[in-house]
């Protein structure tokens, strides 16, 4: 074990902690930046510190620092259960923790290519290559084009015993072309689908970015000249670029256990999902499987163990569409009367309490082969939808309205003229039980975020959603066209 | 203790030293934070951390490069000044480039606040466990946050700027919720003094609004006279200050842009009784006081009288286009008028009461439409009385149309959870597009 963690675990347990975890973590970024022709930032930013986690008699306590001495350490374990004893006075319920194997080990996100290695040159030429080839594109104006990669460098030790080592690595590549009518006043823009992903920079070389940037402008331009959309109900055909966000927030924060249970109750909300809907809730049609996954290749939640030393590993959410499971940690489990966490316990730094985070919450494809072009072929009067737009959805995750990137008209079964301005409306549960049809395996794909917030003070989580295509029957689609 | 100006003057001109670069801007920021967090009448977790960045800007010509560190011994800030470099020089030219600034004058904001400085765990959860106390023996459920961080950020150029800011800031907020679900109320404030807190005020407004907006009954989607309570004006206008950008404007991508061509400096957008301000100087709304080049924030009008006068303009673009540059918004202050959100009840004959919006996200960027939901008390007002709580809605609106659809307006007070520090009135506005009902509590 790390001397200093070995240090920082003694110090706490001298002081009180019954429990005690230290993070020795570093964080690398670099980013870079380009609008139209040039390059506007690069930079490389390094994040190092460590973070004790106590329990005492049964209340968390935790302090941080960015000074990893061995001076520091034993005064930051001391902060760490000073706090807790502060906190014992007014809290609820003590804590228990599930129990939780020990484990040493090592784990690495797979990769080829470490981001941080590849020469900055091929970087900046990708960028301007996508700025490019966009404004190519005739009514293309504008092209702003970004590189975003991290290396996380983690360790965890704690009073169970556990060691472990681990590096992830993430990449966001990600550009955004707008198309202008001086004339009228009038723009749109365009972002790509590509999504950003647990992978080294093959993944980024492997995503043809700039070979797509021309499709991307044209459709910039195409939605500038689209026919706005009529407000009414309307079957959807959503792609899986367009569903993973709808799928994080309908399906991903409501089954949250903290959520369900108020413990963020003052910021984000609380969830429809209460526990004793478990086994009896319709959450979607028979079609619908849900699964909490920290498993998924490439999942940007994806991780060889949580923050509570729990081995990753994957689990139904909804079953045949009903509600099932919960995400929980160390904490949590309990509160629903399970004996070990789903290993969902996540910190986004050194300096930030550990708390229930979302794993890569996916939907499972249907078992038949079907494409998009078969379940478009039994619509009548729908829309097509590719790409995330904007997103809304209340504190209870109920009603929710989205939008999307490029939209197209469904006639008799067949893509008709792109559309603009609208965005759907609907409530969750009605929304996955208008569900009708899914696409095979070969049409499931992940997306993500890297900028998933939760919490306070707020934290950011990086994660992916898994989708088929699939089609809703009847949603509620709203104009969004205004004059001012 | 936050460093002094003199330590991380010393520190900043020691790396300074170590650049071979042909410019050079080091950026300092050193920060010490403190939370308590609480949720079912019971404190949940609670922490602090201490932090300090070192980020270096190296220029040779137009080609610049930033690294940024937090381990600060000799080896790795000579580290991260040789990465900058190498960064800058790999870099392509970039064609909006500006120099380093030479030294700049600041204007003053009011001093640190030793009592929010010094507070520790303790004291965070005496005022935690009074609140929740009460809200115990009501029989409702209170959850809710409170942090403070004081900080200093330094800047200074191989240009001879030297730039300091230092700052004390905290923010408390509280949910109290009925044990069936049904009812839900909020208070919140950020502040820059602790004198400004009082934890007791916000923790009763929040269990008052929970017990009254207890099983609501749903209201028809439509449009509708609305009360917006200041923090409700405060959401919204998050969205407008982000969108206040002159470069967007003239590139034809804003709200702000006008057709045809330039932008709607001049023109009357807004309802005559808004004015829309941003100061440095303000009491109790103390923002930053340079952004990241050191370029100094100012008093500034956005809106007078509901005209368009300045929109957010960087140094490049004002260069570009011969204009001054604005420096940073520090804060966003709507002066108001003197109306009360009681005479607003008093005098409306049907109207939407709003304590807050939640999850708020630009639909149309070209009509700043903006979406988003209801939250933590909303009533129904008929003829001069609060008639009852209503189901939540969703909204699809622009806060330039409600800002142009004002009826009555109050004096500002502080708000929380802005970006940016803001005082902002109460509005009774007419005609807001509420789209659809929710049923989250």
């Amino acid at each position: 074990m790390n001397d200093l963690a070995a240090l920082g675990l003694e110090a706490a347990r001298s002081a009180g902690a019954g429990y005690a975890d230290v993070r020795i973590n570093r964080y690398r970024n670099q980013r870079l930046a380009a609008r139209e022709d040039h390059l506007t930032a690069i930079s490389d930013e390094e994040s190092y510190g460590f973070g004790i986690r106590v329990l005492v008699k049964g209340t968390w306590g935790f302090a941080a620092s960015s000074r990893v001495t061995r001076e520091e350490v034993p005064r930051v374990a001391a902060l760490a259960v000073a706090t807790a004893k502060a906190n014992l006075a007014g809290r609820g319920e003590a804590i228990r923790l599930v129990p939780v194997e020990r484990y040493e080990d090592v784990w690495q996100t797979p990769f080829v290519k470490d981001p941080f290695d590849v020469p900055l040159d091929r970087k900046v030429e990708l960028l301007l290559a996508i700025n490019r080839e966009a404004l190519r594109v005739k009514g293309a104006k504008y092209c702003s084009s970004s590189l975003h990669f991290v290396r996380e460098d983690k360790s965890l030790a704690s009073t169970v015993g556990t060691q472990l080592s681990q590096t992830l690595i993430r990449c966001n590549p990600a550009y955004t072309v707008t198309a202008v009518d001086g004339a009228t006043g009038r723009f749109a823009t365009r972002s790509h689908d590509i999504p950003p992903a647990a992978y080294g920079y093959e993944y980024v070389e492997e995503a043809h970015l700039a070979e797509q940037a021309g499709r991307i402008a044209e459709e910039a331009v195409r939605k500038l000249r689209a026919r706005p959309a009529a407000s009414g109900r309307k079957d959807l055909v959503l792609h899986p670029s367009n569903l993973w966000l709808t799928i994080h927030e309908s399906v991903g924060h409501p089954t949250e256990l903290d959520r369900a249970l108020g413990y963020e109750a003052n910021f984000a909300g609380t969830s429809f999902a209460t526990p004793e809907k478990l086994g009896k809730l319709r959450f979607g049609s028979s079609r619908v499987n849900f699964i909490a996954d920290r498993i998924l290749p490439g999942g940007l939640a994806t991780v060889g163990y949580d923050d509570d030393g729990v081995k990753a590993r994957r689990w139904h959410l909804v079953k045949d569409g009903l509600f099932v499971d919960y995400q929980t940690t160390r904490e949590q489990a309990r509160w629903i009367g399970q004996t070990s966490s789903k290993g969902c316990a996540h910190a986004d730094s050194w300096a930030s309490i550990p708390f229930q985070r979302m794993p890569n919450d996916s939907l499972l494809p249907g078992t038949a082969a079907r494409s998009a072009e078969d379940l478009i072929a039994e619509v009548k009067d729908g829309i097509y939808i590719v790409g995330d737009g904007s997103y809304s959805i209340d504190q209870q995750r109920y009603n929710f309205q989205f939008s999307g990137q490029f939209f197209r008209e469904i006639r008799d079964g067949k893509l008709g003229d792109p559309l603009r301005d609208l965005a759907y409306q609907s409530n969750t549960t009605e929304f996955w039980n208008a569900c009708d049809g899914l696409g095979g395996p070969e049409t499931w794909m992940t997306h993500g975020t890297f900028y998933d917030g939760k919490g306070e003070p707020g934290q950011v989580n990086a994660v992916s959603h898994a989708s088929p295509v699939a089609r809703f029957r009847g949603i509620n689609v709203l104009s969004t066209e205004r004059k001012l | 203790m936050i460093p002094s100006a003199e330590a991380l003057r010393a520190m900043a001109s020691k790396i300074l030293g170590l650049s071979g670069a042909g410019e050079a801007l080091v950026r300092l920021g050193a920060e010490r934070r403190g939370n308590t967090r609480f949720a079912n009448n019971g404190i949940t977790t609670a922490g602090s951390s201490e932090d300090l960045t070192v980020t270096v800007v190296s220029v040779f010509g137009k080609r610049h490069g930033a690294a940024r560190t937090n381990v600060t011994d000799e080896a790795s800030l000579a580290r991260v000044v040789r990465r900058s470099e190498e960064l800058a020089r790999l870099s392509p030219a970039d064609p909006e480039w500006l120099p380093v600034l030479p030294p700049q004058t600041y204007l003053k904001a009011e001093g640190l606040d030793s009592a929010l400085g010094d507070l520790g765990p303790e004291a965070r959860a005496s005022r935690v466990i009074a609140l929740t106390g009460r809200s115990n023996s009501k029989g409702l459920l209170s959850s809710g946050f409170f942090e403070h961080s004081s900080s200093a950020t330094a800047l200074a150029s191989s240009a001879s700027l030297f730039a300091y800011s230092a700052r004390n800031e905290g923010s408390f907020s509280t949910t109290a919720r009925t044990r069936d679900g049904a009812g839900s109320g909020w208070a919140g404030l950020d502040f820059g003094r602790l004198i400004d807190l009082d934890a007791e005020r916000l923790g009763r407004l929040a269990m008052e609004k929970a017990a009254r907006s207890a099983s609501p009954k749903e209201l028809p989607p439509g449009k509708y006279t609305v009360i917006l309570e200041p923090q409700a004006v405060a959401d919204l206008m998050g969205s407008l200050a982000f969108s206040l950008d002159a470069r967007s404007a003239d590139e034809g991508r804003s709200v702000f842009s006008r057709p045809g061509g330039g932008t709607r400096i001049g023109e009357r957008m807004l309802s005559e009784r808004v004015d829309l301000i941003s100061d440095p100087t303000a009491s109790g709304l103390a923002g930053s006081l340079f952004d990241e080049d050191g370029l100094p924030a100012q008093r500034i009008t956005w809106f007078d009288r509901g005209a368009l006068r300045h929109l957010l303009m960087s140094r490049y673009w004002a260069h570009k286009t011969a204009n001054r540059p604005t420096g940073p918004m520090a804060n966003l202050i709507l002066p108001g008028g003197t109306d009360t959100v009681e005479e607003m009840i008093r005098t409306a004959e049907r109207a939407v009461l709003v304590t807050r919006f939640w999850y708020i996200r630009f639909v149309d960027p070209q009509t700043l439409l903006l979406t988003g939901i209801t939250r933590d008390g909303t009533f129904l007002v008929e003829n001069g009385k609060i008639a009852r709580a209503v189901s939540n809605f969703r909204f699809n609106e622009s806060p330039i149309t409600m800002l142009r659809n004002v009826e009555m307006i109050s004096a500002p007070r502080q708000v929380a959870g802005g970006s940016i520090p803001m005082a902002m009135p109460a509005i009774r506005s007419r005609d807001f597009t509420f789209s659809s009902v929710s049923r989250a509590v």
